[in-house]
This record gives structure tokens, C-alpha cells and sequence, in this order.
């Protein structure tokens, strides 16, 4: 894989819109044209190469490009979004829209990353390894789908409607995440290592998909009912793909865990299923 | 006041004056057709191996008002995918199924429309309609007063007032500043009010007694005695329902007797046919019952229809229908919006997609082409898709194609579920509009259905909105629809009150069109009855006073009143 540098220098203290970091759009390129890429900064257009020093190499197509990010860019926008193949990597905290959209490849954020992170996304590994903010993994305003495929991990905490109208993927989530988590769902899987506020799963019509509590919640919904407490087998499946393939080796601890099963929301008719570790 | 113009060379179709495609020259002078510009200082547009047409008149559109701002309000996900930037001479805004006022203007505009009618608008909202027209640049509109349910024409028609309806009608369409009756689901709304619908002509609707036949039927001949320039504008009962085809030749055969006020023969015109010529039983075993509305349409002359032909896309239907919304809604699990409209109206807000693999959707395309091919005569079926519920404005050029050609439908069909082909006659239908047919459904027919004397030719004193399509009608086949497509979706050259608007596709100058109502006078005696009946019933009812109901003179800038003579016992 090639590698293509980028290094923050000056970003002012708006926002960036920096759709142009994203391999699809870098592939093929020479370092002088990706330098001169359009960037927002409120109703101002800017090139690239103002806010960020560019090298390294390029490759013909997206699916060889890494792009390197290397520092902190919190007022970054759209890192990563829509892309399709290669890989992003952010030495640092990314800002909001981070991987927005993407449909294939992988990114990784060593920092966190604000608002919307991975929302709507189709495919492709998005990993952070701080904190997420609000909306990670959720459909933007009005969509009746959300996330419809690929996979997020978020190491730290997770911020409201994580996972809104979650339709098919997976997100995991090591730390505790805030309220209305899976709200809306339709479908698709939901890990929560860490403590699950309050109102998780509101309005979910399930269609197949669970949020699985493996660190307790602090309330359940009235319109959940409680049906059983058992040991399912794909959770150890599912539980071992986390520790081997994911290097999440906290999973390891649930192979063997029972778990208490909710179905909602009674509310709209769902069949989503909360599955809860006992402890 | 801008130069004389001279649009020369082109193939020019106006169906109104004979004109069949006929090399010629048309001359604009002082926002008028004329018959010819002296002096040199003319300006040329070179419409040389093109199409020339008078500029496009869509009878049925939804383009301002609360309900397309509900919808507007509804789906931020819808503008999402269609953002429209700023240019040199245009606004920024959004587009796709509800696009923001100024963009709805230039898409029109580049399409080659220039008069565009918003077909609901409640009377409480006619002021956010007019405000909403008055942002819409280019395009001359005009809107239709929904009427079917409201208080006063129930209560009129209850107690056998003709009279009093007359002269209600004539009063809210220069209260509203409208252009015509517009009647939707009668009585229905009204029931909706109460969580009702009706199912048939002659339901009850609660608390007045009245059915919708008697409210179609006394609308009608108010309609036709007031002498407006336009006919009733119905949206049936039933709409959505299979075999609902039913429904709306009952209709048809209620007000079939009720003479047309002077200059026309048709008495009803009716809204979006497709959705409400359904056969079968359910939407399981649903079938085209477009045959059997044709062959009505075919004999009987006081009937004009528009199609609201479907089109595969994502896109948000919109109705003053609101109980059927809540059928859709229900039937799709989609978001709603319910809007009640106090005394007056409803409407209701559900985002819909047109699948292709989706039998029902299939053969819901199907209709609409059906009705278009199967009523011989082109000047009483018009092209619409009743923007945006069956699918945005911006697919007109895709319908056009299927209309001219029938290799596109061909086409369109092999992707479609099998089911457009054993339950509906469209694979079986050969006919071809040639361009002079389309000129007439889509600008001559629907002028003259209007009454509007000025729009939809090119003879002399007409108004001078052309359209210039990049197409050479003597080379071009059907089999080159995509060429056409092309074509109609930019317009090589948009002229409106005699200035080009748009060039090569581009909006190159946004003047601002008028917006037409009509004048109605009614006998002083009669008004000052009405007056006292309507001041009661507001007080009591209404949340607005009757002094502040009718919309002022300010709201209409470019205002172009039309009168209308009654007749009055």
C-alpha cells in the first residue's frame, strides 16, 4: 500500500470540510493536484495544501491508497466519507462526519472522533479508539435508514442514538454509551461492553437485529418484555469472532455468560431483542 | 422594456393555429407575438434544425403552499441529494420531489415551461401560496381554491342554494385570488375530520347530509353558470383504491348533463387519472382499468383528464386527500403528516417509492400511458405527473420519451415486474405521439383547457413564451428517445414575455411571472346576503376574522386578474 501524508499545519478554528481526504479521490492524482483539492471553511473555498502539508506517494488505484493523517484535525469534517476502498489513518482526534457514508476499506481514528462518525454507513471497518461522539453509526436527519452494512468499533464511550435506525452491520461499542441507543432499529447488531443508558432500543422494529448489554443497563423500557434467560450459542460465536478477528479480548469474558432477553419495542410492534449479560 | 425578437428557422409546432412543423420565423415584440418586427435592432435566436413550441403549460402541479412546505419540512433527506449551488444569474436551493420555490422556477424554466398552476390550495392558505408564487421566478402560475369541503359549500349545497353557492364560489376565488374550483375527495376530508372517509357517490357526510355526488354536481354548475375560464378541477373519491375506475366513470356520469358555460364542451376535468383507474379488488390482484376509462373518455366530450404518471423514484406524495394519506401511510409504514385545515380542507404528507420490481407500481406506470394512448384525442388528455406524487417535474422529458416512442416504453417494461404485461394492454398499444401531439398535451390543450386565450400558441397577440428544443424532428425516430430526452430536459432556448431566460439549458435571466386569478362579479343583493351568512358562521366558527380573511392586493405584485361573466337567475 502507498502512503499519503498529510500534516495539519494551520487549521483556522472553523471547521474544514475536507471531503477530499478519502483515497477515491486522492487514487491516481500527483501530489501537486492533491494539494490543490477544494476545501470549505465556512462559505469560503480553500485548497488542501493551505491547512495541510502533503507527501508521500500515490497509488493508481483506491484500494492501494493509505492515507496518513498525522496529528490531531478535531475541526476536520468528512475525513473519510463515502469512500470505498483503501485505508484512512488519523494519528489523532477526527472531526465530525468521520468515515460518514463509507462503503468499503478501513479507517482508523487514534484519538476520537465528534458527531456522526460512521453514520449511514454501508460497508468497510471504521475503528476508533476513543471516544465517539453522538449519532455514531445513525442515519442523518429524515433518513429511514441508517447504518445498512460494514462494521464500527468504538473503544472508548458513545455518545446518543448511537446506531438511529440501524438497518444491517455491527457496531461494538468497549465503553458505556448514552441514552437511545438502537433507537429505531431495524435490523442489524448492536455491543455494548460497557454500561447502556437509559432508553435503549426506543421505537425499534427489530427485523432481526439485538443490542446486545454486556455490562449492565441502567433501565430498561417499559415496552420491552422480559421472555427468558438463557445461553444463546451464536453469542459465543459471535463473542469469539470479537476476541480473534476484532483483537477485542474483554469479549473472551462473556463466552459463557447467560443472558436475560427483552423483546420490543411493544410500542410500534417490534421484535427487536435486548440481550442482557447477566452478571 | 426589452427589444423585439426574432426566433427564426426553426420547426415550429402549434397545434392551436395548425402549424405542423412548418419552417418559419416567429416575431416578438413588446412581450406579445406579432406578426412581424421592423427595424434592424431585432435580436435572433437561431432555432435553426429545432423544435419551436409555445412555452409548456402544466395544468397540475404542486408547487406552492403549506402542504409542499410540509413535505419540505419532512424530508431533509430529500434535499440532501439534490443541492443546488449559486450561480452567476440563480439562487442557491434544493431540488428533487420538493424542491425550494426558486428552484422549482428554473427547473420549470429549462424544461421549457413557462406557466405552471399550483392545482390546491386551501382559502386560510392563500396567502403563504401567493407569498410562496411570488418566489417562484420565471414561470407565470396560478392556483386552484379547494372547495369540495368546505363548510360553506356543504352548507349551500344542503340546503339546495344554488344561488348562494355561486355567488360563495365567485367570492372565494377573489378572496384566495385562485384560478379555479379545485374539489378533492368530496366529502371524504370532511368525514376525515371525524376519522371517516367516504366509499362511494353517495355516502353521507356527517352532519350536513349531503353526498358527494350532490357537492360534484353543484359545484359543477356553479362552476359552469359562473362561466369560469377553467372546469372543475376533481380529484375523485376513492383515489387509491382498486377498482376505483368505477367510481370516477360514476362520476363522470353525474355531471354528464350539466351544460358548459360558453366556448367549451367539457364540464369536469379530471386530476391524476392513473391513480384513480384501477381495476381488480385489492392491491393483490390489481389490474389497469385504463381500457374502460378510455373508452368513456373516448365518448363522451365534457371530459378532460391529466395523467399523474408514475415514474421510479423516490419521491413524497402530497395530497389535500388526507384520509387516503392515511391509508399510505398505514400501507407503507412511512412517514406522515396529517394537516387539517379548519372548515376548509385537509392534506396529508407520506414519502413514497415507485419500485420497479413492485407489481402494483408496475402497473400504476402503466396506467398513466395507457389513458395517454388509449383517449384518441389529444386535446383532452394532458401530460402531467402530478408533481411530485407520482414523481418529481424534472422526469417530464422521460414521460415524453414514452409517450413518442415505443421502444422507450419497450425498454422500460423489460425491467419492470411481469405483471405490467398480463394486467394491463400497454404492450399490445403501438401509437406514437409525434411532436405536434405533444405540443397539444403539453402546453396547446392544456392553455385552451384553462381558458387561457394568451398562452399555449404562437398566433398573434399571444404571449411570448417559446421554447427552443435542440432536436431535428425531420431525422429523428423513435427508436433515438434518449436524443429526445435530452432535448426536453434542457431546453436549447426558453423565452418568456419575449425575453430569453434560458440558454443552452442554463437560466440566464429570472424575471418575475405574473400570477393569474379570476374576477368573478356577483349581483349586490346576492353579496350582501353571502356577506351576512359569512359574518355569522365566522364569528362563530372561524379562528380569523372575516375582515382579515381575504388575501390584499399586496400579496400579488404581478397579479393579471381574468373576468369571468355569470349568469344569474
Amino acid at each position: 500500500m502507498k502512503e499519503l501524508w498529510l500534516t495539519p499545519t494551520a487549521l483556522p478554528s472553523i471547521p474544514v470540510e475536507a471531503e477530499v481526504i478519502c483515497p477515491d479521490v486522492v487514487a491516481g492524482r500527483t501530489l501537486k493536484d492533491v494539494s490543490s483539492l477544494e476545501v470549505y471553511v465556512g462559505n469560503k473555498t480553500h485548497i488542501l495544501g493551505e491547512f495541510f502539508e502533503v507527501e508521500g506517494e500515490l497509488a493508481e488505484q483506491a484500494s492501494e491508497q493509505m492515507i496518513v493523517v498525522d496529528g490531531t484535525c478535531q475541526t476536520v469534517k468528512y475525513i473519510g466519507a463515502k469512500m470505498t476502498a483503501g485505508s484512512v489513518h488519523v494519528k489523532g482526534c477526527a472531526g465530525m462526519h468521520a468515515g460518514s457514508q463509507m462503503s468499503g476499506g478501513e479507517m482508523l481514528v487514534e484519538g476520537n472522533t465528534r458527531d456522526w462518525a460512521g453514520a449511514e454507513m454501508s460497508g468497510g471497518l471504521l475503528r476508533i479508539q476513543d471516544d465517539s461522539r453522538n449519532m455514531t453509526g445513525g442515519a442523518y436527519r429524515g433518513s429511514p435508514e441508517g447504518m445498512t452494512g460494514g462494521c464500527i468499533v468504538v473503544e472508548g464511550d458513545a455518545g446518543v442514538e448511537l446506531g438511529s435506525f440501524m438497518r444491517r452491520g455491527m457496531i461494538v461499542v468497549k465503553g458505556d454509551v448514552a441514552p437511545f441507543c438502537g433507537v429505531h432499529m431495524n435490523g442489524g447488531e448492536i455491543f455494548i461492553m460497557g454500561q447502556a443508558a437509559r432508553r435503549l432500543g426506543a421505537e425499534a422494529k427489530g427485523n432481526g437485529g439485538f443490542i446486545a448489554c454486556l455490562g449492565g443497563v441502567d433501565e430498561i423500557l417499559p415496552t420491552y418484555v422480559h421472555e427468558t434467560t438463557y445461553k444463546p450459542t451464536f453469542m459465543k460465536l459471535y463473542m469469539r469472532q470479537l476476541r480473534d478477528v476484532l483483537g477485542l479480548e474483554e469479549a473472551a469474558r462473556f463466552l459463557e455468560t447467560p443472558f436475560r432477553r427483552y423483546v420490543g419495542d411493544l410500542a410500534v410492534g417490534g421484535n427487536c431483542e435486548i440481550l442482557v449479560a447477566e452478571k | 422594456m426589452m427589444g423585439d425578437l426574432i426566433v427564426k428557422g426553426g420547426y415550429v409546432y402549434d397545434p392551436l393555429n395548425g402549424v405542423k412543423g412548418d419552417k418559419m420565423d416567429v416575431f416578438l415584440s413588446g412581450g406579445k407575438v406579432v406578426e412581424e418586427v421592423k427595424g434592424r435592432d431585432a435580436k435572433t435566436v437561431d432555432a435553426s434544425g429545432k423544435v419551436v413550441m409555445a412555452g409548456g403549460v402544466d395544468i397540475h402541479s404542486h408547487i406552492a403552499g403549506s402542504k409542499i412546505n410540509i413535505g419540505r419540512l419532512l424530508r431533509p433527506e430529500d434535499h440532501r441529494k439534490d443541492v443546488v449551488p449559486r450561480t452567476r444569474y440563480t439562487r442557491s436551493g434544493v431540488g428533487y420531489s420538493c424542491p425550494s420555490t426558486f428552484v422549482t422556477g428554473y427547473r420549470y424554466a429549462q424544461m421549457g415551461y413557462t406557466s405552471v398552476m399550483e392545482a390546491a390550495m386551501p382559502p386560510l392558505g392563500a396567502r403563504h401560496v401567493h407569498e410562496e408564487l411570488n418566489d417562484i421566478p420565471i414561470i407565470d402560475k396560478a392556483g386552484f381554491t379547494l372547495l369540495g369541503n368546505n363548510h360553506f359549500t356543504l352548507k349551500y349545497v344542503k340546503e339546495g342554494d344554488m344561488e348562494g353557492l355561486k355567488a360563495f364560489v365567485a367570492w372565494m376565488l377573489w378572496a384566495t385570488r385562485g384560478y379555479a374550483v379545485k374539489i378533492v375527495n368530496p366529502g371524504g376530508v370532511e368525514n376525515w375530520k371525524w376519522g371517516r372517509n367516504v366509499g362511494g357517490l353517495d355516502d353521507l357526510v356527517y352532519n350536513y347530509e349531503v353526498s358527494p355526488r350532490q357537492i360534484v354536481t353543484s359545484l359543477a354548475r356553479a362552476n359552469e353558470e359562473l362561466g369560469l375560464p377553467h372546469t372543475i378541477h376533481l380529484h375523485c373519491n376513492n383515489l387509491g383504491v382498486p377498482g376505483n375506475y368505477e367510481t370516477t366513470i360514476e362520476t363522470l356520469e353525474a355531471v354528464k348533463g350539466i351544460k358548459a358555460a360558453e366556448g367549451r364542451e367539457a364540464n369536469v376535468h379530471i386530476v391524476h387519472a392513473q391513480f384513480n383507474a384501477l381495476d381488480g379488488e385489492n392491491w393483490m390482484n390489481v389490474k389497469s382499468g385504463a381500457s374502460k376509462l378510455a373508452k368513456y373518455v373516448n365518448a363522451n366530450e365534457n371530459v378532460t383528464l391529466d395523467l399523474g404518471q408514475v415514474i421510479f423514484t423516490d419521491t413524497t406524495t402530497m395530497t389535500g386527500d388526507g384520509p387516503w394519506q392515511f391509508r399510505l401511510h398505514n400501507m407503507t409504514g412511512n412517514k406522515w403528516v396529517n394537516s387539517d385545515v379548519e372548515m376548509e380542507a385537509g392534506a396529508g404528507v407520506v414519502p413514497y417509492t415507485f419500485k420497479k420490481d413492485n407489481p402494483a407500481n408496475a402497473i400504476q406506470w402503466a396506467i398513466g400511458l395507457e389513458l395517454a394512448l388509449l383517449v384518441y384525442d389529444p386535446w383532452r388528455v394532458y401530460m402531467t405527473t402530478d408533481h411530485p406524487n407520482g414523481g418529481p417535474m424534472i422526469y417530464y422529458p422521460k414521460v415524453i420519451s414514452w409517450l413518442m416512442s415505443r421502444k422507450a416504453r419497450t425498454d422500460t417494461m423489460l425491467e419492470l415486474n411481469k405483471s405490467v404485461m398480463r394486467r394491463t394492454t400497454l404492450a399490445n398499444i403501438y401509437r406514437e405521439y409525434d411532436f405536434n401531439e405533444l405540443a397539444t398535451v403539453t402546453r396547446a390543450a392544456t392553455a385552451k383547457a384553462l381558458g387561457m386565450d394568451h398562452k399555449g400558441h404562437l398566433g398573434t397577440g399571444a404571449d411570448a413564451d417559446v421554447s427552443v428544443y435542440d432536436i431535428d424532428p425531420s431525422t429523428w425516430r423513435p427508436s433515438m428517445y434518449k436524443e429526445l430526452e435530452k432535448a426536453f430536459a434542457k431546453a436549447a432556448y426558453t423565452i418568456k414575455g419575449g425575453e430569453v431566460v434560458v440558454k443552452d439549458g442554463e437560466v440566464v435571466a429570472t424575471p418575475l411571472g405574473a400570477t393569474h386569478w379570476v374576477k368573478s362579479e356577483v349581483p349586490e343583493a346576492l353579496e350582501t346576503e353571502l356577506m351576512k351568512d359569512l359574518e355569522a358562521d365566522f364569528r362563530d366558527y372561524y379562528t380569523i376574522n372575516l375582515a382579515n380573511y381575504p388575501v390584499e392586493d399586496a400579496y400579488l405584485p404581478t397579479g393579471r386578474p381574468m373576468t369571468a361573466e355569470g349568469r344569474w337567475r
